[in-house]
């Protein structure tokens, strides 16, 4: 393959003249006219540059020993903007020689007076930095860049492992023409494709050719399979708000390795269910065998808890005594580095330490609970088909309680609840761990109720134009988490600047907060406060009943949206105030008691305004009724949002008499 | 030596690479029990402080010309989670000139009973490039300790070694704000031959001089040092207390300098860039080709910097002679990148070819960064400029912006000193300030109310110098749908029901924006025959500053600048203005803020004229209430409404 490859790039430069029709990769600097005359991307005219063809071919070395990726890039550059994609970042794990580059060719290509011009890229000028002990980088910039540019750079990455093949990513920050991924793999080796593709594919080929290994005398018969998968235009991955994560949102294949046929002397490796996966982490040195590793003084822990009476109290208590003695470091594995006792000695560790150390204690205390291995947001969500570790980052404890509710404790956050699943694990699956029963099963992971926020504001307007009063915020879920931890890591009087948000006007004289410690309960904020109502002048009072809430903001200002809107969980906000009047005014316009609804009423908002004993009463009812919100209805969603921001501004107004 | 790429669009807060250089030794084996325990933290020092120096002891011996050996020995206590990130120790070093024979790091309870240790072998070893450097040579050494409990106490022990560097490193007291200091020690030997100087800045301390054979000794002792505490919009450089230091002659990756005067340091500079600074012939014939017809001077380099910007793109590289050594202009030439260095040397290549001299010219970039210092040559540097020196008529140019317009230099590096490098060395001169008319927006914005409380909105931008980056640098970077939700926000514009804009001329410097803006409901609130109205589409300028009570440090803004607009609001047929907001005229120190308003009743229109001038962007701390209270006033006038209502 190496060999006929070089062979045709030896044919030189050619143009086309005629424009492709159906996209493809083309030969080593092979340019059509068109391409280098292109001024925008026709189906993303707003890209500062576009990949005109990214290639990628895998295939084993002859001895089958190493994988080998042949990787083509062509991008064209529209303006100034675009030429960043001129400085070329190349990471591989080069520390240990696990893998390494070579064959680097990199060249620019520009249309001057309606000539072609080449820059090669000069060898001399092509950088190798050894990044820390594991990755190394190469990095480079192209010579010659301009406004119209064409670059193309071209490398072999070999990895010194036969079982891993690299994943693939068809799209990327700027729109990809086209996108082709060859894969050609003994028959030996048999890897389960994970494609994670919403659009169509342009090209899907798969063919056979006979080959064999050679070793020494002896010589094994095996066919490579060759599929070749390709995609046409692909719109770039923006970095959205409330998008789940760029690795759940990309288009890509991954490839998990499954089993190999033993031929001279091959081991079968892999797991193909998830109870296998389940099994081997039991038996796993730095995951199961951590569970029974005892810890240094925790008889005190059990003793006491074991002696409270409820479920619900052993956990609460053997959940904050581990939230409070450990610290997480950070780092996110599912299994662990220094170990569970090791960690307790030093008081932290990663998450998969904290958690273990969590079922250890709990399990010592009569608690039926059992370690999961989770996958954070960030790091996407678990594929069900997908049956390789590397799709966790993170362990937790699962605790079941009856048919329908489990506990899922995390003692990485300081502020987490132990009746509470961390936002960062909804809507993803957990495989949990029963070694005792052999059994190992997948979890989905969501929030069934609403979180809620309800503001509650009783005040007086004075003439004049200020507002003097008590509110009661009360949170719940991930509400009360936020505030907490806001509260203490910052203090008071920061916090209370917060609620102010920047508004000098607004004075809170005293802040009481409820219910902090009690993981059942709401959080509860009372404060008192007053504020000079800015607008106000001679004649008229303007309220806006929009306080104290976190609903000032739109996020949802694009007009457009490439990924789906994924809150994670259902959503509840309610805001009642009561403003008495001052005398000698009269209210001029009130906001009108209306609702307003989503076509597939996914989202609703009410607001109800009346006014009765000197006095307005003003509630706004805001409820989603789904986590998550498909990017075809963002037109929708977007318009409604809007509607909703314009009502949520709407102030009461006063005259004087 | 760290360069940097001039940052773009206002959101440029320069990420200058700070080289936390806590180089220092320990020798002291019998420090006291109380400084490891928390116990022993006086409650003065407390107060309002985040971490305690408990002890520190740091000697550097300069043996001669860029070669010196460093101990270090300190012990730091960390009171609470605001100071969590003091737990990471991280050290810039490089392979071949400056090298850690040993890191011990030991952490200790409130008790002080020890808990944890650490040595180098335990550190991350990464490559410095960070995101915006292609390349570099440099390193560092990391360890993120994670603390379990608070107060934690965290003893540094290491020894640094030496052969390269243009001054030492700085003695920063207090590393943070709200840090305090109860002992600390820091003791320099210097062979009399380098020259050994210092400097006290935002703090007063002599050293104790003391005798030896070999060395002049300065020994600089403290105690007992109240934190600073945090406030917004405060230069590190102008409150935390320092001591610079500097050596007549030094050595720089081998090759040697003299940094006795700013003359001599140019020197140096001078001898790096005699070899690089000229193109081949050819392309001088080329270049005076293209400019013969330009009859000024000023006009030939107006041309050849507008010739650079078009055909040059910034690439951060740093390498050669520890980043301060310039790519050749014959390699700019060809390759049609380079960093700030190469930049600079190459536009002065193009107009040495067309024999208008030019000075390469050294800086501290960032905005509001650290002036150097007339009095005390140093190593202030992390950037590079050129200056034209025309009669009566400096001209300053930015090499590494595709977009600055000729002779602006804008807020990265105006308003402190270059070190120009001349024929006859180095020169430190100052650089112009820019003032508020040289930055501003100004909008005219046409609004057509109708009866249904919807309304088109028309509106023009021309905005100038360090605003103009918003529109020329930042904003084409983005998407389209990025680009109006950016101008949304940073305008302060009400979502519309649907909105063109264009990124229009630029011309002189000054850019042209027009947005198209519709409607459904524009007025805040409509009731009856009346339409409640916010009497403008955007504004520039939107910020109000917390109330504090005693301001100490000195408020930073970015750059000075004016913003005015004129915004004409028809009204809908049939309707007349019931109540019109009041004319504000506001004053303060450094600055003014009016609004009219008139009715224009042969043509039933509103119009308001708004004009908002800030004319310093240092203001004093003490002038800080009145600033507060001034654009408190500022956001009540823009708050005020327009009332309409239908004919009777």
């Amino acid at each position: 393959m190496n060999k006929i490859f070089t062979l045709l790039l030896l044919v030189g430069i050619t143009i086309t003249v005629n424009a492709q029709t159906v996209p493809s990769a083309q030969l080593y600097g092979k340019v059509d006219q068109a391409d280098l005359e292109m001024k925008s991307c026709d189906f993303e005219k707003d890209a500062n540059a576009m990949v005109l063809f990214d290639k990628g071919s895998v295939y084993y070395s002859n001895d089958l020993y190493s994988v080998v990726e042949e990787v083509h890039r062509r991008i064209k550059i529209f303006n100034d903007n675009g030429k960043k994609e001129a400085d070329v970042r190349i990471e591989f794990s080069g520390g240990t020689r696990y893998e390494y580059v070579t064959g680097i060719q990199a060249q620019t290509i520009n249309l001057v007076d309606g000539k072609v011009e080449i820059t090669k890229l000069d060898k001399k000028l092509i950088y190798t930095k050894t990044i820390d002990k594991v990755s190394s980088e190469i990095t480079f910039t192209f010579p010659n860049v301009k406004a119209g540019s064409i670059i193309e750079y071209k490398y072999t990455l070999t990895t010194n492992s036969n079982v891993h093949i690299p994943s693939w990513d068809f799209q990327d920050n700027i729109p990809v023409r086209y996108s082709e991924y060859s894969t050609a793999i003994p028959d030996i080796f048999y890897f389960r494709p994970q494609p994670h593709l919403t659009m169509p594919l342009l090209k899907h080929t798969h063919t056979t050719d006979g080959r064999s290994l050679v070793d020494g005398a002896s010589s094994y018969p095996y066919s490579d399979e060759t599929e070749i998968r390709a995609m046409a235009n692909i719109p770039s991955l923006p970095d959205e708000p409330y998008m789940s994560s760029f690795y759940d949102n990309v288009q890509s294949i991954r490839f998990q390795i499954v089993s190999i046929r033993p031929i001279g002397g091959f081991a079968k490796v892999g797991t193909d269910t998830w109870a296998k996966v389940g099994g081997r982490l039991a038996d796993d040195d730095d995951f199961g065998g951590q569970l029974k590793r005892k810890l240094n003084n925790e008889e005190a822990i059990i003793n006491k808890a074991k002696a409270l009476k409820t479920i619900d109290e052993k956990i609460a208590y053997v959940f904050n005594e581990v939230k409070t003695a450990m610290k997480w470091n950070g780092v996110d594995h599912w299994y662990t580095v220094d170990g569970t006792s090791r960690a307790w000695e030093n008081k932290s560790g990663n998450s998969a330490e904290v958690n273990l150390i969590l079922y250890h204690l709990l399990k010592q205390s009569g608690v039926n609970a059992y370690p999961m291995v989770v996958s954070t947001r960030h790091h996407g969500r678990l594929s069900g088909f997908y049956t390789s570790t590397s799709q966790f980052n993170r362990a937790v404890v699962y605790v079941p309680l009856d048919t329908t509710k489990n506990y899922i404790l995390d003692a990485t956050g300081k502020y987490n609840l132990y009746n509470e699943t961390p936002e960062e694990l909804l809507n993803s699956s957990g495989l949990f761990i029963d070694k005792q029963k052999n059994s190992y099963d997948m979890i989905f992971l969501k929030k069934d109720l609403p979180i809620r926020q309800v503001v509650l504001i009783n005040a007086e307007i004075k003439p004049g134009g200020k507002l003097e009063g008590t509110a009661d915020i009360s949170s719940t879920s991930y509400h009360k988490i936020n505030a907490t931890e806001r509260y203490k890591r910052d203090g008071e009087k920061k916090y209370i600047e917060y609620l102010c948000d920047g508004d000098n006007n607004m004075k809170i004289s005293t802040i009481k907060m409820e219910n902090m410690e009690i993981d059942t309960l709401p959080l509860r904020q009372k404060l008192a406060f007053n504020l000079e109502l800015a607008g106000s002048d001679e004649n008229y009072i303007y309220l806006n009943p929009n306080i104290f809430t976190s609903l000032k903001n739109n996020a949802f200002l694009s007009e457009h949206r490439a990924t789906d809107i994924d809150f994670g969980y259902l959503q509840n906000y309610s805001i009642n105030g009561i403003y008495k009047m001052p005398a000698g005014y009269k209210t001029d316009a009130l906001p009108k008691s209306v609702t307003i609804v989503m076509p597939d009423k996914s989202v609703s908002f009410k607001r109800f305004v009346g006014e009765q004993d000197g006095s307005i009463v003003i509630r706004y009812s805001i409820i989603y009724n789904k986590p998550e919100y498909s990017k075809d209805t963002y037109p929708d969603f977007h318009e409604f949002i809007k509607k909703m921001h314009e009502m949520l501004n709407e102030q009461i107004i006063l005259k004087k008499s | 030596m760290c360069w940097n790429k001039y940052l773009r669009g206002v959101a440029g807060a320069a990420v200058l690479c700070v080289f936390i250089a806590a180089k220092v030794t320990g020798q002291d084996k019998d420090i006291p029990k109380e400084l490891y325990t928390a116990s022993g933290i006086p409650d003065s020092l407390k107060e309002d402080a985040n971490s305690v120096v408990r002890y520190s002891y740091h000697e550097i011996t300069i043996k001669g010309s860029g070669k010196a050996t460093v101990k270090h020995h300190s012990i730091l206590t960390i009171l609470n989670e605001k100071a969590e990130r003091q737990a990471i120790i991280q050290y810039g070093y490089n392979r071949k000139y400056d090298t850690y024979s040993f890191v011990d790091i030991h952490i200790y309870d409130d008790k002080g009973k020890m808990i944890k240790k650490y040595h180098k072998s335990d550190m991350y070893d990464g490559a410095d490039d960070g995101d915006e450097t292609l390349v570099s040579d440099e390193r560092f050494l990391a360890l993120k300790h994670t603390i379990a409990n608070y107060p934690a106490t965290i003893e540094i022990e290491y020894e640094e070694s030496l052969t390269s560097f243009i001054t030492p490193d700085d003695w920063d007291i207090q590393d943070h704000l709200e840090q305090s200091v109860q002992n600390s020690t820091y003791k320099v030997l210097a062979d009399p031959s380098v020259g050994f100087k210092y400097k006290c800045k935002n703090i007063s301390l002599s050293p104790k001089k003391t005798d030896d054979p070999h060395y002049e000794v300065f020994t600089w002792e403290l105690k007992n040092l109240k934190p600073i505490k945090k406030e917004e919009n405060v230069r590190g450089w102008t409150v935390l207390p320092r001591i610079l230091f500097s050596t007549s002659i030094f050595n720089c990756r081998g090759y040697p300098g003299d940094l006795s005067t700013w003359q001599s340091f140019g020197k140096w500079m001078q001898g790096l860039n005699t070899d690089v600074g000229a193109l081949t012939t050819q392309r001088v014939l080329e270049i005076r080709k293209m400019t013969d017809t330009i009859k000024t001077d000023k006009e030939k380099v107006r041309f050849l910097y507008k010739y650079m910007q078009q055909s040059m793109r910034y690439v951060s590289i740093q390498l050669g002679i520890g980043g301060w050594k310039p790519f050749a202009a014959t390699f700019v030439d060809d390759k049609k990148y380079g960093d700030c260095k190469a930049l600079s040397n190459y536009m002065r290549a193009l107009l040495k070819a067309v024999d208008i001299n030019s000075y390469y010219a050294v800086i501290n970039a960032g905005a509001n960064a650290e002036p150097a210092d007339f009095s005390f040559p140093h190593n202030y540097f992390n950037h590079v400029i050129l200056c034209v020196p025309f009669k009566n008529d400096t001209t300053w140019l930015e090499c590494t912006s595709n977009t600055q317009p000729f002779g602006k230099l804008g807020s990265f590096t105006e308003n402190r000193k270059a070190l120009i490098v001349t024929e006859d060395g180095g020169k430190l001169i100052s650089t112009p300030k820019s003032t508020s008319d040289e930055n501003q927006f100004n909008s005219e914005v046409h609004i057509k109310l109708e009866a249904d409380g919807s309304a088109k909105a028309k509106v023009k931008i021309f905005s100038t110098g360090d605003i103009r980056d918003v529109f020329v640098d930042l904003l084409p970077q983005y998407k389209a749908d990025q680009q109006k939700e950016s101008l949304l926000r940073f305008l302060n514009i009400k979502q519309p029901s649907s909105f063109d804009f264009q990124l229009g001329t630029d011309i002189n410097g000054t850019k042209e924006t027009s947005l198209d803006l519709d409607y459904d409901k524009f007025c805040d609130v409509m009731a009856g025959d009346k339409q409640f109205i916010r009497p403008r589409v955007l504004s520039w300028w939107d910020i109000t500053v917390p109330i504090t009570e005693k301001r100490k440090a000195d408020y930073y803004f970015k750059f000075p600048l004016q913003e005015s607009s004129v915004t004409t609001i028809e009204l809908p047929t049939g309707f007349e203005v019931e109540a019109m907001p009041v004319n504000v005229n506001l004053k303060f120190s450094y600055g003014s803020y009016n609004i009219n308003y008139a009715y224009n009743a042969a043509k039933n229109e509103v119009i308001s004229t708004a004009k908002f001038v800030l004319n310093n962007q240092l203001i004093p701390a003490a002038k800080y209430t009145e600033m507060q209270q001034y654009m408190d006033g500022i956001a009540k006038a823009q708050n005020k409404k327009l009332v309409i209502r239908r004919k009777a």
